[in-house]
Parts: structure tokens; sequence; C-alpha cells
């Protein structure tokens, strides 16, 4: 088929479409969906019995903004790459990955500093968080894929690492609200390595559930 | 792509949206040549040419829910074309590298395409270039290939002539590192 041909294939097709929203409404979309899996996550696995002390704690505070500030960044930047030439800085898909880099290199110099005193605990501690991460990561993940599929993702891996790695860090939240353990080692092996893990299955389902919705070979 | 016909551009793309066939049509008329300079630049004479340019028009058909007319169009387009030169050139080198050299067939086409050494530099070149952050790519495309003056650059951007020259001195910078500088193959920007 010539490129006349094609076009006119093309034209032939034409049907008025409903445009996507702007990447940072339908983030703002996602956010919304991942706030009331937190909600349910949290109220199914039961809230931590410190809640209302903890809030005083720096570390656990700045940990949770963290964590908010990686699904924010993470979606946003997901979404732009979505859409063709909106990705206005390349540095940007970077931000979320060092929010959560910062948490993961404060909890390993904790996890450090408590070994060398010889009380980092045991690793094997409260396993189970890692299915909290899993279960309340898995609908925003799904809404994620289901928003990036309907716009046209260039580099089908790296948008859908951002988006599990916003899904990923919903589920921690979850975790981080509902486990009251404060050992380093636990949250660290526990609450946030599984977010790293989540956002690893983008690389490994990027080109299988994006690639061949953009019309890629 | 001039601003006049991006503008051109933008105006066809809205009513496209709204599925009128005419101005599609006329859009599509305009994003094949825009996208056969392009590519053509890029890669000069490619029989593969051709395949990149309908590629890029049936991703924009795909694509067309994701143009917001709030925002440039040419950006919007050229990532597409962008994005399919570099699944072109990938997919060429794979098939390149698989490939057995017919001494006979490079004979008889000697005369006519370019050395297979020199098309080669250039395909790892419009690679390259494709690879760049967005900003920079730009910038060295319109300089290189489109051969503007910093001051149109920079008028056509919406930046400084010093900021179009330091964006460009990091793009080369890259550049050199991805192409690499070995002997008679050392590029020319």
């Amino acid at each position: 088929m010539n490129t006349d041909q094609l076009i006119e294939r093309l034209v032939a097709d034409v049907r008025p479409v409903r445009r996507l929203l702007d990447p940072t409404e339908r983030a703002a979309l996602w956010m919304a969906v991942a706030l009331v899996s937190i909600a349910g996550g949290v109220a199914y696995f039961g809230v931590r019995r410190d809640i209302a002390t903890i809030w005083f704690d720096v570390e656990f505070v700045g940990r949770g903004l963290l964590l908010v500030a990686t699904m924010w960044l993470a979606v946003v930047s997901a979404f732009r790459m979505a859409v063709p030439g909106a990705e206005r800085r390349a540095f940007a898909r970077w931000w979320p990955i060092a929010a959560l880099g910062v948490v993961l290199a404060v909890l390993a110099a904790e996890v450090i500093a408590a070994a060398i005193m010889g009380n980092a605990g045991s690793p094997l501690r409260a396993v189970h968080c890692i299915q909290k991460v899993a279960l309340v990561g898995v609908v925003p993940a799904v809404v994620a894929v289901v928003l990036v599929r309907r716009a046209w993702a260039a580099e089908p891996k790296w948008t859908l690492v951002l988006g599990m790695l916003g899904s990923g860090a919903a589920g921690a939240l979850t975790a981080e609200l509902s486990c009251p353990i404060h050992a380093p080692l636990h949250i660290l092996l526990w609450h946030m390595l599984p977010v790293v893990g989540v956002a690893a299955l983008g690389v490994v389902l990027g080109n299988a559930l994006i690639r061949r919705a953009v019309g890629r070979p | 792509m001039t601003p006049e016909q991006e503008r051109q551009a933008t105006g066809w793309m809205t009513s496209a949206q709204q599925g009128d066939a005419r101005a599609y049509e006329a859009l599509l008329m305009l994003l094949a040549r825009d996208a056969r300079g392009f590519v053509g630049r890029r890669v000069g004479f490619a029989d593969w040419g051709e395949d990149v340019v309908q590629e890029a028009l049936l991703t924009v058909h795909r694509a067309l829910r994701t143009y917001d007319p709030q925002r440039p169009f040419g950006p919007w387009f050229y990532a597409i074309v962008n994005s399919r030169l570099v699944d072109a050139l990938r997919a060429r080198r794979r098939q390149t590298s698989r490939e057995v050299v017919d001494d006979e067939v490079v004979a008889t086409h000697a005369a006519e395409a370019p050395s297979p050494a020199a098309q080669h530099l250039q395909d790892r070149l419009a690679e390259a270039v494709a690879c760049l952050p967005r900003v920079q790519r730009e910038v060295v495309s319109l300089l290189k290939y489109e051969e503007l003056s910093v001051r149109d650059v920079a008028s056509r951007l919406g930046m400084t002539e010093g900021a179009v020259k330091a964006t460009a001195h990091r793009g080369y910078k890259v550049l050199r590192r991805l192409v690499g500088e070995t002997g008679e193959h050392r590029p020319t920007y």
C-alpha cells in the first residue's frame, strides 16, 4: 500500500474522538482512586495501634510525605510520557525515583547503624506486610495501565515502571499506616523494597501491556 | 514545519478530532510531506524511509485523541515521527547485524547509494540525535538538519541565543559520546 492509499483509508476511518484530559488531571483522577484503595486497605488490615501518637514522629511523617510525593510525581510523569511531546524535561521522570531513593537511603543507613549496635532485628519479622503493598497496589496499578493504554506511550517500559512505582508507593503507604513495627530493617525489607519490586514489574510487563496497545512491533 | 503551517495543522487537527474528513485529509497530506522531509534529512536516501512515514501517519491516527489544541502541534507530531524513526533504525540495526553481505549486490548499488560505512554512520548519528532529550534534539535538529541560524532557532523555540548555544553544546557532547570519534568517521558537527 502506498502512502496516498494509506491516507485515503485513514480519512475514511476518521470519527469524532473525545480528547484525553490533561496528564495532571488524569493523575488527579488516579490519585483519587489510589487514596480510596489506601483507605480500603487500612480498613481491611486495621489501623496501627499507635496512630494517635505516631504523627509526632518526624521520620514517619517524612516517609509518608515522600511516599505521597513518589505517587504523585510517578503518575504525572507516566501520564505525560503517554502523550507525545508532553514530557517537558527528560529528568522529570527521575524525581519520583529520587524521592523513593531518599526513603531507601535513610532506612538503609538506619539499618547499618542498628546492625553496628547489634540490634537490627530479624529480617523475617512480619513478612506478611508485603501482602499489604501488593494487594493495595493492584487497583491503582490496573487503573494506571488502563489510562496509559488509552494514550500513546512512546517508551512503554519507562511509562509502566513509573505507573507501577506510584501504585507500589500507595501500597507502602498502607503498610505504613497499618503496621506498628518501628524496626528500620522491617520497614526497609517489607514496606519499601516491595515498591521497587512492583516498579520492576513495569520493565517485565511494559512491552506486553503497552507496546501492543500503541501499535508497535 | 513553518509557524504558519503549524497554525494550519492545529486547526485541521482540531477539526479532525471532531470527525471532519476533509480537514483530516489535508492534515495527513501535510504531515506525510513533513515526515518525509524529517526522515530524509536524518537518514538520507533510504528505501525504508517511506515505511517510517506511513508508520508515523498510522500513529497519528491512533493517537488522535491525545492531542490537546492548547499545546503546540510541532512537538506532538515530531515526537511521534521521531519515535517511529528510532524504532525503524533499531529494527534495521538488528536486521543488518544478522545479514550476510552480498558483494555483488553491494558492487551493483555502489554508484547510487552511499557506502555502507557512511550509511551506517548516518544511521547511528540519526539514532543518537533521536535519542537526545527533547529540547536538545530540537535545537540540534534545527541547527544541523534544518540549517537555521542560532537566532532563528532561539526565536522558534522561545529561548535566548545563549541558551540555544549551551543546549547545542551539551547535545553535541552527548552525540560524540554516543556515536564515538574514531578516525575518518568523526562526525563534522
